[in-house]
């Protein structure tokens, strides 16, 4: 395997799968304005600083002035590689590059062979070749043109990184694209849903090595280009082995009641959702397996797509969890990430950083809503969830997911759950209406590898957390999601039969009627009182 | 001739315990599980009065009073007597009257407090 000319963008790195080959040429093909040239000047600027690569910058009908304002808005400081020798930049026009006669070299190549020589330069970017083929009187020159320029940049030894002009990503492909060896497209297409472009690197070639398929995000800024790669994870064979064995270790969740419904604890590399309408507690039961589920080896990460990390944690401060206590002592993070403003792909590139970095063992992603809110594509969201899922069990990471259920649908909260299958677990946080106070509950509806309670507890909070009491007795239909429908059709059932009683009663006590009549309502009486009876067992589960 | 009553309640007890208590004062029963039924059977079926729940599949009572108050079978039913029943706290008699019901008559009832309400609308009927 030759050795791998780093392009020093660690993103871009992964997706060229180690990197460039020297002297492969190098296209960068994009419309205006989404980060050709910025990825070229990197390129070459990380060679330089980064890898001891000297390197030469051409620019076409660009003065110097505008060239050093626009990299103010980076943290590269070009002059300064220019004064120690490490970088060269000219100023040319693309007429230079054709030579006067066949016997002779342009006058651009026997410039960049000086400047090149000059320094020991090894990279090269060639900023743009638009203008280079915009000279050629047709297709057969412009490709002899182009060709004679690459392999004249070659037999100097430097590797040509080129931008070049496209309209878009998915027009016609060019000659350029045939000579290079290694193509790189870039897009940037405003979204609906950002306050911000949506950028994508696309690979179409590397010859010589290998790449990894798909669109990559990437973002501009201070620090130039950041690509996000689009990764698949895998489930280490050590995980599934245990999984199937079902002997997978068991994590606290922080609240010994739920742990009792859980059958032990959520089990190691896991991921559950805990799912409920607005205001039942997900949040802080879900927390409070990252802060007192906590055991001494462990670090947990909490990221939320609603509140500030200090927020965050002075809300859960208030229910008796230590989150910036545990922060001080290096256990737990809290991130806040806000979809509308930045890549799900950047987060998923940033947490599977984190994870190895740092050893991350318990994970919560507070309020996944927003994810789906914030991706354009509604199939994406699978794929997204997915990631992260697959992130966290390749690990071995004990994951939870708060979502928040429709409170106006009514419907089973097994068809709100989106995509219920993907997750081993499933947490389901309810209200039910007793008497005319509002009890809120919970329920384990699933959880893999696990011998879990189908009990129903009702669930409390106070500033010390939350507690799971004993278990409800006799009210069904919480699972409705309309408990409260389920609870007054119980009534009906009941009392409808009762006042029926109670009143036939008194008119058979208080009317004249003919014998037959009054043995028809007398059976009447004893079929409802039987019947009655019969639901109050069912009801009260009684067995006699 | 005995007044024909149509009862459109998806609780079968709550209909038993309904057919039990009219037929004992002599009214003919017609039942049906909602609002899109007893809308099929007040095409083609003289009926005296309707007593409909509100919480119905298909189609709700206030769907279904809406409709006959509106021009269901061409305006025949607008002066059909309704009395609505429901079990939801959230429903209000004046509401419901305002919207064209006769009357109301909030679950669970007495099957003598419902006799009443019926044999009062078909006194002033």
């Amino acid at each position: 395997m030759p050795k791998m000319m780093k392009t020093g963008i660690e993103g871009l790195d992964r997706v060229l799968c180690g990197g460039l080959l020297h002297h492969n040429s190098v296209l960068v093909k994009g419309a205006p304005g989404c980060g050709k040239t910025t990825l070229g000047i990197q390129t070459v600027y990380n060679g330089a600083v980064m890898f001891d690569e000297p390197g030469v910058i051409v620019l076409f009908e660009q003065f110097p002035q505008q060239l050093y304002r626009d990299l103010m808005s980076y943290d590269w400081d070009i002059e300064k590689l220019v004064r120690e020798n490490k970088l060269r930049v000219i100023f040319s026009s693309p007429d230079q590059v054709v030579a006067p006669d066949k016997m002779r070299e342009s006058p651009l190549v026997s410039q960049i062979h000086d400047a090149a020589m000059e320094i020991g330069a090894i990279r090269i970017l060639i900023d743009s070749i638009t203008h280079i083929l915009n000279l050629a009187s047709d297709t057969r020159h412009a490709r002899e043109m182009l060709l004679r320029f690459i392999n004249a940049l070659k037999s100097i030894g430097l590797t040509p990184i080129m931008t070049a002009e496209a309209e878009n990503r998915l027009g016609a492909i060019g000659i350029d694209e045939y000579l290079c060896d290694c193509v790189l497209l870039l897009s940037s297409e405003a979204s609906k849903d950002k306050t911000f472009h949506v950028r994508e690197l696309t690979i179409r070639k590397t010859r010589g090595h290998d790449h990894l398929r798909g669109r990559h995000l990437f973002k501009l800024s201070r620090a130039g280009i950041e690509v996000f790669p689009l990764t698949q994870a895998h489930v280490s064979e050590d995980i599934a082995g245990e999984r199937a064995a079902g002997k997978l270790e068991k994590l606290s969740s922080g609240i010994s009641g739920l742990d009792d419904l859980l059958g032990g604890g959520y089990p190691r590399g896991t991921s559950t959702i805990i799912t409920g309408m607005p205001g039942t507690f997900k949040t802080t039961l879900a927390a409070q397996f990252a802060v007192k589920g906590a055991e001494p080896g462990d670090k947990s990460l909490i990221i939320s797509f609603t509140e500030h990390p200090e927020f965050f944690a002075a809300l859960m401060e208030e229910k008796g969890l230590r989150v910036r206590a545990m922060a001080r002592e290096g256990r737990l993070k809290v991130w806040h990430f806000t979809p509308k403003e930045s890549y799900i792909e950047e987060l998923l590139y940033r947490l599977e950083a984190e994870m190895d970095g740092n050893g991350i063992t318990r994970l919560v992603v507070d309020g996944i809503n927003e994810i789906e809110r914030s991706i354009e594509a509604p199939e994406a969201y699978k794929d997204v969830i997915s990631t992260f899922l697959s992130a966290c069990a390749s690990r071995g990471v004990t994951s939870l997911f708060t979502q928040k259920m429709d409170q106006f649908t009514g419907h089973s909260p097994l068809t709100d759950i989106r995509y219920a299958s993907m997750f081993d677990g499933i947490v389901y946080l309810g209200t039910i209406e007793i008497e005319s106070s509002v009890h809120k509950v919970v329920s384990v509806l699933k959880m893999r590898g696990s011998n879990y309670s189908n009990d129903l507890r009702e669930i409390v909070c106070d500033n010390t957390g939350i507690k799971v009491l004993s278990k409800f007795i006799g009210l069904s239909g919480v699972l409705s999601g309309n408990a409260q429908g389920q609870y007054k059709k119980n009534i009906e059932e009941l009392f409808q039969p009762l006042y029926f009683i109670r009143d036939f009663l008194e008119i058979l006590s208080t009317t004249e009627m003919a014998p037959d009549e009054r043995d028809a309502v007398v059976q009447n009486l004893r079929g409802e009182t039987n019947k009655l009876v019969d639901k109050l067992k069912i009801h009260f589960d009684v067995k006699s | 001739m005995p007044k024909t009553i149509l009862i459109a309640d998806d609780n079968e007890a709550v209909r038993t315990i309904l057919r039990l208590s009219l037929q004992f004062k002599g009214y003919k029963l017609i039942e049906v599980d909602d609002g899109a039924q007893a809308l099929a059977v007040l095409k083609d079926t003289p009926v005296d009065l309707l007593i409909s729940d509100i919480a119905m599949p298909n189609m709700t009572g206030l769907e279904l009073l809406d409709k006959l108050r509106a021009d269901a079978g061409g305006g025949a039913h607008k002066q059909l007597p309704i009395i609505i029943c429901s079990a939801e706290s959230d429903a209000k008699r004046d509401n419901i009257i305002a919207r064209g019901a006769t009357d109301f008559v909030a679950k669970p009832y007495r099957p003598l407090e419902m006799l009443e309400v019926i044999a009062k609308i078909f006194r002033q009927g």
